[in-house]
């Protein structure tokens, strides 16, 4: 399923990569492997280390062992905003949004990694800086248009609602026209009709954008209408992979999440 | 009235206004808008003011070339400073960086103040090009108005105009959550070693003003007083809002000067100590540091987002929406 041979194909591939914290090994020998246009859920009980996965991925942290590539290129020696600028977005499981700015403008430092105009052309206020902020301005308000943030542009991200954050902090890793994106429990905190709505969002989001999708999440009914396959972390090791009806009955996962069954 | 004696009176504030101006706007890219604490702009204030110093002394022929050349000198030299004292700073977050930053400006003045060449205690004297080619002391300080005015305007144009830019929201997100903003791309190093060059050079510019103006620097101007006077200016304007910083500046500056002015040698009761034969009387301007401290106390207790609050004054018939692109 997962492993195909076609190397070329894959996006973003993780190879057998660890990390640990002092005594406590994090993540081990953890593998995944992306294809294009696909969304995968990452599942687990709490510290299994999922979001560990992430920061791993992002370039956060460095794994102690492993190979990870994106588009067939190494990213061990890039920084995070390196691996940004390569075509990785990530979202945070506790909303992180710059706080004391607006919201368009929380869009607009998304596309930090492609701005074209210098220091010196942003300081004499030249035309390719006029041009290039009227388009960035342009492609933001387009994003929050999609997310329906639109009538929200001027507000302080503090300010909005907690739904809207998190579609906020969707809006935000979009602008760095990724072609992965990682979300860290998207649907947390969020009622049915929301995370149904959610839903449906992602699934036109990775259309329009040719975006492949891991995602965190523990709302159950959401993941397992929304992805193709499924991998299930627990104490960094991956127990299970397969399809969300295959680890529904997955005997490992269940013990994972309720424990062994007394005989 | 004398009128030159009133033009060298409050010509010599303005441009000690402008001076403090230029650092506080300087400081306030730094600890502002970027939220690395420094404490060390003094150093860069320094480095400036004793570059512009040797280049108006020792450079060929003592002309107006070695005066105009002192400005750039200096801000280069200050820039220089900058990321001799930034690249390793910068590792550093909150009061660590503060610390450090202290540390630095503080070795620095030391070193001045036990360098023959840099005139130790005592300072150096700079020859005074523009008093000594005028005939009427109040040109001196029409001219240095003049300077000082444009330096702050320069210091306010090229700032407001990087933080209103992409550049400025990165420096802004740093500000706000420096490890979000790396993962959005933004490289992390890069921004703050800039946003310290850019604010030490016109910490330095401020230094070759003061120099060239003052025809003096002793290492006790640039000392932790004047630092801390500077970060409680930017605190208290609102840090991220030019409008504060402007507000603060001169409101700090202007009222110990207006209380020496308007209230020269008018004793008050300050307490009562029977071993110094009661009540006892101090004069108003030396009260200045109670009621700073008392100020600084209110702001801190009641607006702690300081006057502004990272706000900025618009006048009231501009839309909101339509001021700026970014």
């Amino acid at each position: 399923m997962a492993a195909t041979s076609a190397t070329g194909e894959m996006l973003l591939s993780a190879r057998d990569i660890r990390k640990s914290f002092g005594g406590l090994t994090a993540v081990s020998d953890f593998t995944v492997n992306l294809l294009p246009n696909e969304i995968v859920g990452l599942i687990g009980p709490n510290g299994a280390g999922k979001t560990t996965v992430f920061n791993l991925l992002t370039g956060v942290y460095k794994p102690d062992s492993g190979a990870i590539e994106l588009c067939g290129k190494s990213t061990l020696p890039l920084s995070p905003d390196r691996v940004t600028a390569c075509g990785l977005a990530r979202t945070f499981q506790n909303i992180r949004l710059f706080s004391n700015m607006t919201v368009l403008e929380n869009v607009k430092v998304g596309f930090q990694s492609r701005i074209q105009s210098g220091l010196y052309t942003s300081l004499i206020r030249g035309p390719k800086f006029r041009h290039e902020e009227l388009r960035i301005d342009e492609q933001a308000r387009e994003l929050l248009r999609l997310l329906g943030l639109d009538s929200d542009a001027d507000f302080l991200s503090t300010n909005l609602p907690y739904g809207k954050q998190r579609k906020l902090e969707i809006a935000r890793a979009l602008a760095t026209s990724p072609k992965v994106l990682l979300l860290d429990e998207p649907a947390a905190g969020m009622n049915e009709s929301e995370s149904a709505n959610l839903r449906d969002l992602l699934v036109q989001v990775r259309e329009q954008f040719k975006l492949t999708i891991l995602l965190i999440e523990h709302h159950m009914p959401f993941v397992m209408g929304l992805v193709g396959r499924l991998l299930v972390l627990d104490h960094g090791v991956t127990i299970a992979q397969g399809t969300p009806a295959e680890i529904r009955c997955n005997p490992a996962v269940i013990e994972a999440y309720l424990g062994k069954e007394e005989k | 009235m004398d009128v030159d004696r009133l033009i060298s009176y409050w010509g010599h504030h303005i441009i000690m206004m402008c001076v403090w101006l230029t650092l506080t706007l300087s400081l306030n890219l730094i600890n502002g808008f970027c939220g690395l604490f420094s404490l060390g702009h003094q150093g860069f204030w320094a480095v400036g003011a004793y570059a512009a110093a040797v280049t108006t002394i020792y450079f060929p022929g003592h002309g107006w070339a070695a005066f105009l050349l002192s400005f750039p000198a200096a801000m280069l030299a200050s820039a220089i400073f900058g990321i001799v004292v930034g690249l390793p700073c910068l590792r550093l977050k909150g009061d660590y960086l503060a610390i450090a930053t202290l540390g630095f400006s503080e070795i620095l003045r030391n070193l001045i103040q036990n360098s023959e060449t840099l005139g130790q205690s005592l300072g150096l004297s700079i020859p005074n090009l523009v008093r000594s080619s005028v005939s009427e002391r109040r040109n001196f300080y029409f001219i240095y108005i003049a300077l000082a005015v444009f330096i702050v305007a320069l210091t306010l144009i090229v700032l407001r105009n990087l933080i209103h830019s992409a550049h400025g929201r990165a420096i802004k997100a740093i500000r706000d959550d420096d490890r979000v903003a790396e993962i959005l791309g933004v490289n992390l190093t890069r921004y703050k070693v800039l946003v310290f060059v850019t604010g030490a050079a016109f910490a330095g510019l401020a230094g070759a003003l003061f120099a060239n103006y003052n025809s003096l620097v002793t290492p006790d101007d640039f000392n932790f007083n004047a630092g801390v006077l500077m970060v409680v200016m930017v605190v208290l304007g609102g840090m991220g809002s030019f409008t504060g910083t402007v507000a603060a500046t001169v409101l700090l500056y202007f009222t110990p000067v207006l209380l020496s002015l308007f209230l020269p040698n008018t004793k008050v009761p300050v307490f009562y100590d029977p071993t110094q034969g009661g009540v006892v009387y101090r004069e108003v301007k030396e009260l200045w540091q109670v009621l700073f401290s008392v100020l600084l106390i209110i702001v801190v207790l009641v607006r702690p987002q300081g006057i502004m609050g990272g706000r900025e004054w618009r006048w009231p018939w501009r839309k909101p929406g339509v001021r700026r692109i970014s």
